[in-house]
């Protein structure tokens, strides 16, 4: 689905990703573990056509997408929902939903769709009419997740979707996630509260300081020294 | 007696209310290209009432040496705005890779710029005098309220404008993407908005709007080279009473200013008229600083 080929992404003057690979298979759930400030939001930045890289690639779909617009790769298929939810604040429930469908495949499907997240999120539909600034921050989470799939889409990024929620908020989250993989979309997550994630992903990268350090399936890292004594406090 | 005064204030009020309309729809078809610039494109456009001068000028040139009627001019006003919008665009959004904090100091020293450049260039070209052309200048009576032809022509020229700027907002995919990026252009650009493309369109219809209005006013009142401060403190006003970006909100706020305005006018003194601006404005700051449809 996307392959990442040696990355270099700077901000400002500052050097974050220094050669990063990563590929997130067809129909999988991969994540990117790392402390915070390691560069994983720059990473999906830069998958999303936000930060062009100094270097590498970004090839998404077997095309080569490091010089599209961001627009362009909406259109293609791929949607992030971004680090602190980025919702349309001014705009109700309703308004940010259908803001989702603005890609073109899905503009005719908007209806059905909308249907499916009012059922798969039934909170979202009871609170249809207010403006998301009034959502609780779990409600917001829901929502951001929820437009992203009024888009149709079949490759979804969530960064650090657990950020400020209760574990049990995030574990329903992340049923959310599994049952949308079901549905043949393939998942990129970065978290840097790692519990939960390395038991939903199949496989697991983990970035410090703009480096990929391990590469595993989560099972795997799980179990793997390091990572249980640097994430998991063991 | 009591019946009489009461008709007497019935006909007062109808007549200030449609005299308050017909002025009302130019404030609001000019104010809407305020709120677009100013509301989704974080520019405050200095040069706002010099693209109401500019429409006026081009309508009254077209008509003094060509003797097209103004609203056979409205293409050539439109086409004469955006390519300002253009520059505007150039100068700004075109200039920077990323949707950018720079765009408020680069917008404000352009639009600065732009606004002594076109009101020098028109007073060179025009002379700075005061110019005044008429144009279907007939008594009518419209709603048993008495009035001219080239009045009543103020609201038939600026409200299907603004008709069609909401309908375009409202009902098309790139409106609906303009509507998107003055909320959030970052998050505009993650659900897939060409958010380039919506500047763009902010720009040109944000300049066009108030040169349609100006090109209205001209046929109605005497213009110079210099109007446009008092055109775009009016514009400021009726931004801030209908919410900063609310397009709905910049007719509504304009069709109230101008009938508040007719109405206090006529009771108090013509002196006063942006004084009664001025002290509208005080008061939604003070009563309620987001406007009628703002939302933030
Ligand atoms: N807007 C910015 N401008 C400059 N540097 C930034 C900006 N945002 C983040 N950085 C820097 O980039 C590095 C990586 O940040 P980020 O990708 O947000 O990390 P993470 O998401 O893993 O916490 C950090 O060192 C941070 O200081
Ligand atoms: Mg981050």
């Amino acid at each position: 689905m996307l392959r990442v080929e040696d990355l270099y992404v700077d901000r400002g003057s500052i050097n974050v990703l220094h050669g990063v690979s990563i590929k997130v298979e067809k129909g999988s759930i991969t994540c990117v573990i790392g402390p915070n400030g390691a560069g994983k939001t720059t990473l999906l930045l830069s998958i999303v056509g936000i930060l062009p890289p100094r270097k590498g690639r970004n090839i998404f779909k077997g095309k080569d997408i490091t010089f599209l617009p961001s627009y362009k790769r909406v259109e293609m298929g791929m949607s992030l929902v971004p680090e602190g939810r980025g919702l349309f604040q001014g705009k109700t429930v309703e308004e940010n939903l259908l803001s989702g469908a603005f890609r073109k495949e899905a503009r005719l499907k908007c209806r059905d769709n909308l249907d499916r997240v009012y059922s798969l999120f039934p909170i979202l539909k009871e609170r249809r009419k207010q403006l998301a600034s009034s959502l609780s921050g779990g409600e917001q989470q829901m929502l951001a997740v929820a437009r992203a799939l009024m888009s149709n889409l079949d490759f979804l990024m969530l960064d650090e979707p657990s950020l400020g929620l209760a574990p049990i908020i995030v574990s329903k989250l992340y049923d959310t996630v599994k049952s949308i993989r079901e549905e043949g979309v393939t998942v990129l997550v970065v978290e840097q509260n790692v519990h939960q994630i390395l038991r939903v992903a199949d496989f697991g990268y983990v970035l410090e300081n703009g480096r990929i350090v391990h590469a595993d399936p989560c099972d795997k890292l799980i179990e793997a020294p390091e990572i249980k004594s640097a994430y998991l406090g063991l | 007696m009591v019946i009489e005064a009461v008709g007497y204030t019935l006909t007062i009020g109808m007549r200030l209310i449609v005299a308050g309309i017909i002025i009302g729809s130019a404030y609001a078809l000019g104010a809407l290209g305020l709120t677009l610039i100013w509301g989704g494109a974080r520019i405050i456009n200095y040069a706002h009432g010099e693209l109401v001068m500019i429409g006026a000028y081009v309508s009254f040139w077209l008509f003094t040496a060509f003797k097209v009627p103004p609203p056979l001019a409205i293409p050539f006003a439109a086409g004469v705005a955006a390519v300002i919008g253009l520059g505007l665009y150039l100068g700004t959004i075109g200039r920077l890779t990323r949707a950018p904090e720079e765009m408020e100091s680069y917008g404000l020293i352009l639009t600065f710029a732009l606004m002594i450049l076109l009101s020098n260039s028109v007073a060179w070209m025009f002379t700075s005098d005061i110019q005044v052309y008429r144009w279907m200048m007939v008594p009518i009576d419209f709603f048993a309220v008495s009035t001219l032809l080239n009045r009543l022509m103020i609201p038939i020229i600026c409200l299907p404008v603004a008709g069609i700027v909401l309908a375009l907002m409202n009902k098309t995919w790139f409106g609906r993407g303009i509507s998107l990026v003055i909320d959030n252009d970052q998050v505009a650009g993650l659900v897939g908005v060409n958010v380039r493309n919506a500047y763009f369109g902010i720009l040109t219809i944000g300049t066009i709007t108030p040169a349609i209005a100006g090109l209205a006013w001209s046929f109605n009142y005497p213009f110079s080279p210099f109007i446009g401060i008092e055109h775009a403190i009016l514009a400021f006003v009726v931004v801030i009473l209908g919410g900063l970006g609310s397009p709905k909100g910049s007719i509504v706020g304009g069709l109230l200013i101008g009938i508040i305005e007719t109405t206090l006018v006529y009771l108090i003194s013509p002196g006063l008229r942006l004084a009664i601006a001025y002290s509208i404005f005080i008061l939604v700051i003070l009563l309620r600083p987001s406007g009628l449809f703002g939302r933030k």
